[in-house]
């Protein structure tokens, strides 16, 4: 419930890269997507205490969290510390280490500094080196963004280590919107209608998200600025259906629900939910918009063939198109950040998995196959993981699986029921 | 809002709340019969067993829809006149809930919700009800009545429950 942990926290963070060899301009990446390529095998070893003889215990502590920020992308494997007692001096070629993590701290009252360097072993040479300063409180933060570092360093791309994730919980006869780190250590919670939340949506810039509460009797549309946590704002309150805002990658507008004309249709509105046209019109139910990063097109749920399914709408043309035909029911796109890739649930025999296609009905894949259901997909900011809820018995637990259906695992575990996660910067 | 338990199973038992007042009558009047005491006499005014089916107001009654259809069924039709008449013979504002089962996935559930309680709205107009006298909102699958995996649950939460609101 660490509420400082999502504020502004980087005035007081300060970061230095330690001086390290230039890296060469012939860097070859590791290309995070492709299935068959064998993991990096990294080594964390405890960090140690700068000061000789004081307290290692928070050397565990650090070494432990890089270790699961780093895993998490899903493209390193990590050497269990059992395997070699931690130490920062074993043998890494014998282990089979691809790099070791060395990591160094000092505790001075309430701040923390750490340097850490990333070692080559085949090449001997130091990948990475940076050093930080800041408060204990933000001792994570400091670690994800060396994790984000190291994820760039090795792919060309940053990490995901630094973001939030918003979802929906189901605890105490409420449902309520929170938001968490990738490892779920500090959780805050957003919304205290004591009612019943649903479908967050971050901004594209990731500093304000949308939801729809009913705490007021009618279902209403509400943004909040993640800077404070004090207040939120109504900006669409129509009778009816105020739901699921499909944000434009500008942030300058957004593609709404509302039932006001009689039918659940999509209307295009401005940020501030102002409509300025109505996009659907009497054709059963459209629902769940999700824009394609360019903002030429938009998928979204309709059932006008008498079942759900996905449509794509051009904005420029506003010509309609149905997108899925394999499934007896389809919904809940989610259009990729950074490519043409949507990911959506489909109902197989009977239980949603979670599919991928491209926006030409091409490469349809499933990504999940056991028998639970998995709803609710959207996408990592770097589009190279999908986050879903996955029912268990009577509860949902939130879960990520890389988009080509490798590395599936439940990402942290709150109680209760967690619902509608979606993932920004 | 979501801690109102409700009672479900007398909804289960009794086709409706006139079925159960009727069974509890019965009851007291087989009571009195066995003590063979004249029993005082009493109001015909009976307070209401504060029973109600689904999460309706009492002197209304929830309508039933199909799976992933939002028309009233023929079936349901006399539970629509019987709303139309308490909501007409009276001063109260009906906000219409439309609620779900929980296959089909939570947003497209929002948007069927809302044209379960627009087809009883509309149904309710074509009798006559004023149209300021009534709202809709939709639950989705959020606030399940019956958290079952069968067909009874199911059938139970595909319902549009009629509240009345200051």
């Amino acid at each position: 419930m660490n509420k400082s942990a999502f504020a502004l926290i980087f005035l007081l963070l300060s970061c230095f890269s330690l001086p390290s060899p230039s890296q060469a301009a012939d860097r070859v990446y590791v290309d995070i997507t492709a299935s068959s390529t064998r993991k990096i095998n990294f080594a964390v070893p405890w960090f140690a205490n700068a000061q000789a003889g004081q307290d290692q215990s928070k050397g565990k502590e650090l070494a432990d969290t890089l270790a699961k920020a780093l895993e998490f992308h899903g493209v390193i494997g990590i050497s269990p510390t059992a395997e070699y007692g931690g130490t920062q001096s074993a043998n890494w070629r014998q282990l089979g280490v691809d790099y070791a993590v060395l990591g160094q701290f000092a505790l001075s009252g309430k701040n923390l500094s750490l340097e850490i360097r990333v070692l080559d072993i085949a090449t001997n040479q130091i990948l990475l080196g940076k050093s930080y300063t800041g408060t204990v409180q933000q001792q994570d933060e400091m670690l994800f963004k060396f994790c984000d570092s190291v994820i760039e360093a090795l792919t060309g791309k940053p990490g995901i280590a630094s973001t939030k994730i918003a979802f929906v919980s189901y605890t105490r006869n409420a449902k309520e919107v929170y938001l968490t780190d990738i490892l779920g250590h500090k959780l805050r919670q957003v919304t205290r209608h004591r009612n019943l939340a649903v479908s967050p949506r971050f901004t594209p810039d990731g500093k304000k998200l949308s939801y729809t509460s009913y705490h007021s009797g009618n279902q209403n549309l509400y943004i909040t600025d993640l800077s404070q946590s004090k207040t939120t704002r109504l900006i669409s309150k129509r009778k009816g259906l105020n739901l699921a805002p499909a944000w434009s990658p500008d942030g300058r507008y957004m593609i709404l629900t509302l039932s006001i004309n009689g039918n659940p249709d999509l209307y295009l509105c401005d940020s501030n939910a102002k409509i300025i046209e109505q996009l659907t019109d009497r054709s059963g139910i459209n629902v769940s918009a999700s824009w394609s990063p360019d903002g030429s097109q938009i998928v979204f749920v309709s059932d006008r063939t008498g079942k759900p399914h996905i449509y794509m709408m051009n904005l420029s043309t506003r010509q309609v198109q149905r997108l899925t035909f394999e499934g007896s029911e389809n919904s809940e796109p989610s259009w990729s950040p950074t490519e043409n890739l949507i990911v959506y649930t489909s109902l197989r025999n009977g239980v949603y998995q979670i599919c991928t296609i491209k926006p030409d009905g091409s490469a349809a894949q499933q990504l999940t196959t056991d028998l639970s259901h998995h709803e609710m997909p959207s996408w990592s900011p770097d589009g190279n993981q999908i986050i879903f809820a996955k029912r268990g018995g009577n509860r949902h637990q939130i879960h990520a699986i890389m988009k080509n259906g490798s590395f599936q695992r439940p990402i942290f575990s709150f109680p209760g029921s967690n619902t509608y996660p979606r993932w920004s910067r | 809002m979501m801690k109102r338990l409700q009672v479900v199973v007398p909804a289960l038992l009794c086709v409706s709340v006139l079925a159960l007042t009727g069974c509890g009558k019965k009851a007291d009047t087989d009571a009195a019969m066995k003590t063979d005491a004249a029993a005082p006499e009493e109001s015909l005014d009976s307070k209401g067993t504060g029973i109600s089916e689904g999460r309706t107001s009492e002197g209304m009654l929830p309508v039933y829809f199909d799976f992933d259809e939002s028309a009233i069924r023929a079936d349901q039709t006399s539970r629509i006149q019987l709303n139309a008449d308490f909501i007409n013979k009276g001063t109260v504002n009906v906000r219409i809930e439309g609620n779900c089962d929980p296959r089909g996935t939570n947003e497209y559930n929002m948007a069927l919700g809302e044209r379960r309680a627009m087809s009883a709205k509309k149904a309710l107009l074509d009798l006559g009800v004023a149209e300021a006298k009534l709202t809709t909102v939709s639950y989705g699958e959020e606030r399940l009545l019956l958290h079952g995996e069968d067909e009874m649950s199911w059938a139970q939460n595909r319902r549009d429950d009629f509240v009345i609101v200051e």
